[in-house]
């Protein structure tokens, strides 16, 4: 069995001297195809580098820049980087892997609520099971160094978690990037750092949003990365076009009636001649 | 209590339909309007006049209208807002002259507090337009989840009597083609939330609106050569006073300071003390400035105090330049409505001889003069300033007779009653929670969690000079930094503990 997941979420990938996780796959307003890890791995390497699987050393894609526009003010969203996934890279996800590989697994939507201290949340394990953490403080900072050059940062607006001791599940060297989902399998961020059981995570909500990226397999994650309305409602079309097939063409007239009723409630004016000609 | 509080807001010829907000109250701030917003909502609902979909109309979008509107909502009512500005708040939407604070007025009586302790529509010490900025992000929020309809541009010009248990609502736009509440729209309630009224011009001299922005501060650098005429002893008039004689007044974070060094001093009990004692006499600013001399003199004597003395001398403008302070009814400057440290402020000013005080009027002469109680100055050498204290526009909605039995039922208000008389798991958990703001509830991880913004926006606003985050952990905040600012750390935010955090270190993967 396999998924149409272009990049397993939890791959390992390596980018100069640095290793990460792939902690999300998104696509961006122009439709580039984006893995989304933690920044600072990638901090050491130039723009366009190469990014590899560190298992097979297969090219994965590349380093981008997403940091246009971003506030310096806001130190969070320096937490997360982007590299961009090679156009011509395939991969068949396994959802019952071998050791050094991880398990397909897909996520829906992102988080939009902020997280509350006490809550839980989880991460995947390599074989894809879920393991469980505390959210230990909410809107939190850290002050950490680059690795690399040893320049000094204050990232704030993280949040922290903590796993359980006991159960082996400590964050390691390596797993910058891990996506943290909540109960209901929503991205809630992506780890940035982190000291064996306790880890602080990046929030993805605000970056996306900021960014304009959605969830490579879902139609819209925040509101403001949505397409545009001309773009919903041509969709909206394709879907009532479909409906009317099933129907058989008795239910046209209602079907479009229901069409211009969703114009009206994006508040924009539908050419009811235009609506018609393409029915 | 629920019955003292309904008839103090009570307009009682209109039965049970019409309810007014403490705009005849002593001290009226913007907590304390919001606090005796929710204590109506809450004796309302104690009374059983509300109950879910009745129908409630709130007359005026200031901070008591929109948080009475926000109370009602939360219990289910159907709620129209009508503010005739053009928006919400319109008045202090712009005053970013002047700092709001929760606590300054009541101070020494009531601690300093950096926050508010509300349910919601909390805010913080800050510019006056940055507490409207966030009273209004919250109110945006939080009134989606509820049945609340706000019509800006509409002025209600009559009460209508009652028929069959309704009130109807005569309403004007006040520019044309303002979409307006369904025709014949009747309400069980009505709410009169206008307190923060207009101050009415004196004849001859410029507009006096206290939140209006000015140039005080420029004027005294720039118009040397004029003469300062304050007229009115209220809290405006001290403050406005205040700003002209300090350097360093800060829109009013020098009295700040300066309440925080007193605090638990012997002095600032003896100012409780003298202001407890003043309330029931008949010649309560003789009492007062009696005391507050007394201050003076210790301030000045008192080795205790030299730091305190110190800031506020370092402050004052140079020796020579005055500003003359009068006031029609009282003998000296020391009002029972004004706050305390101000007064203190202004004892120590007139010690100095930056302020001179005179009992009278301001007027025009004939001859091209100002007159200001004893002193008559050029009229184009006298700037003036008006602060008569404000007049709710009630003119169109209640007769002088129900405006003058509101004032007597609103004297028990005028004893510091605007304390939180609801109890704070009233606010429905269901609905307050699906709108993010959940029962109040100070060690509640939820409730501190959906605080976590503001006060981050406070600390930010308190120590500008240092890298401060605030982070919400299960039942107080831990708020990080990395050089804070001389003065101290508050010990809570919104009631809610706060911990500090030097070094909010983690070792990168």
């Amino acid at each position: 069995m396999s998924t149409h997941q272009p990049l397993e979420i939890g791959r390992r990938a390596k980018i100069g001297r640095g290793v990460c996780r792939v902690g999300l796959v998104v696509t961006g307003r122009d439709n580039r195809m984006l893995a989304l890890t933690a920044r600072h791995t990638l901090w050491s390497t130039p723009h366009s580098s190469d990014v590899h699987d560190e298992a097979t050393g297969e090219l994965i894609g590349s380093r981008v820049d997403l940091a246009a526009g971003e506030s310096k003010r806001s130190a969070l969203w320096q937490c997360i980087g982007a590299f961009q996934i090679a156009s011509d890279f395939t991969h068949d996800a396994d959802p019952d892997p071998a050791p050094d590989r991880v398990a397909a697994f897909q996520v829906l939507e992102v988080r939009t609520d902020p997280c509350i201290a006490g809550m839980a949340v989880y991460r995947r394990s390599d074989s894809g099971e879920r393991v469980k953490a505390i959210v230990v403080e909410v809107g939190g900072s850290m002050r950490s160094h680059d690795p690399v050059t040893g320049k000094e940062v204050v990232l704030s607006g993280v949040t922290e978690i903590r796993f359980s001791s006991t159960q082996g599940s400590a964050i390691q060297f390596g797993d910058a990037g891990t996506l943290i989902v909540d109960d209901a399998d929503a991205a809630v961020g992506l780890v940035v750092a982190g000291d064996s059981e306790a880890c602080c995570v990046a929030p993805l909500s605000p970056f996306l949003e900021h960014h304009g990226l959605r969830l490579w397999n879902a139609h819209s994650v925040v509101e403001a990365s949505e397409p545009p309305l001309f773009t919903r409602l041509l969709s909206l079309q394709q879907n009532l076009y479909a409906s009317v097939e099933d129907a058989g063409y008795r239910s046209l007239r209602a079907a479009e009636e229901a069409f211009y009723e969703i114009g009206e409630i994006f508040g924009e004016t539908i050419n009811r001649s235009w609506g018609t000609r393409q029915w | 209590m629920h019955e003292e509080i309904l008839e103090t807001a009570n307009v009682r010829r209109r039965g049970q339909h019409v309810y007014c907000i403490g705009p005849f109250a002593e001290r009226v701030s913007f907590a304390a309007q919001q606090q005796r917003a929710l204590n109506l909502v809450w004796a309302l609902k104690q009374k059983h006049l509300l109950s879910e979909g009745t129908r409630v109309a709130v007359v005026g979008g200031g901070i008591a209208g929109l948080t009475a509107a926000l109370g009602l909502g939360l219990v289910g009512c159907a709620v129209d807002v009508f503010e005739k500005g053009m928006q919400k708040m319109p008045r202090q939407r712009d005053s970013e002259h002047r700092l709001v604070h929760p606590t300054i007025n009541l101070w020494p009586q009531v601690e300093l507090s950096l926050t508010t302790r509300l349910p919601f529509l909390e805010w913080f010490c800050s510019d006056c337009t940055i507490a409207v900025g966030t009273i209004e992000r919250q109110f945006e929020k939080i009134a989606k989840t509820c049945r609340i309809d706000v019509f800006e541009r509409i002025e209600v010009t009559e009460i209508l009597p009652p028929i069959r248990g309704k009130v109807a609502l005569s309403l004007q736009p006040v520019v044309p083609s303002v979409p307006l509440p369904a025709p014949e729209t009747e309400y069980s309630l009505v709410i009169l939330a206008i307190g923060f009224g207009r101050e009415e011009p004196l004849p001859g001299f410029p507009d006096p609106d206290y939140w209006m922005p000015d140039s005080l501060e420029h004027r005294r650098s720039n118009e040397v050569h004029k003469k300062f005429i304050v007229s009115g002893c209220g809290d405006g008039g001290l403050i406005d006073t205040l700003r002209i004689v300090h350097l360093n007044f800060a829109k009013g974070k020098l009295a700040l300071k300066i309440a925080a060094a007193l605090s638990k001093t012997p002095m600032a009990q003896a100012i409780a003390d003298a202001e407890m004692a003043a309330r029931p006499l008949a010649q309560a600013t003789d009492h007062l400035e009696s005391a507050y001399e007394k201050a003076v003199d210790d301030l000045v004597a008192e080795p205790d105090y030299t730091g305190v003395r110190t800031l506020m001398d370092e402050s004052l403008v140079g020796a020579g330049f005055e500003v003359r302070l009068v006031d029609k009814k009282l003998t000296a400057p020391y009002s029972r409505n004004a706050a305390p440290i101000h007064k203190l402020l202004l004892a120590h000013a007139k010690f100095k001889r930056r302020v001179i005080f005179h009992q009278g009027e301001v007027a025009h002469s004939k001859v091209d003069t100002v007159v200001a109680g004893r002193a008559v100055c050029p009229r184009d050498r006298s700037h003036v300033i008006v602060r008569h204290g404000a007049t709710a526009q009630f003119k169109f909605l209640l007769s002088d007779a129900e405006l003058d039995e509101l004032r007597a039922d609103q004297k028990p208000l005028r004893n510091f009653h605007i304390d939180p008389y609801w109890n704070p798991s009233f606010w429905p958990h269901g609905r307050v929670a699906m709108s993010g703001w959940p029962v109040y509830d100070v060690r509640d991880a939820t409730f501190i969690s959906h605080r976590r913004d503001i006060a981050e926006e406070a600390m930010h606003e308190h120590f500008p000079e240092s890298n401060v985050s605030v982070g919400a952990r299960e039942d107080h905040f831990l708020v990080a930094y990395t050089n804070l600012a001389p003065h101290p750390a508050p010990a809570e935010l919104f009631g809610i503990e706060v911990r500090m955090s030097t070094r909010p270190y983690r070792v990168f993967l």
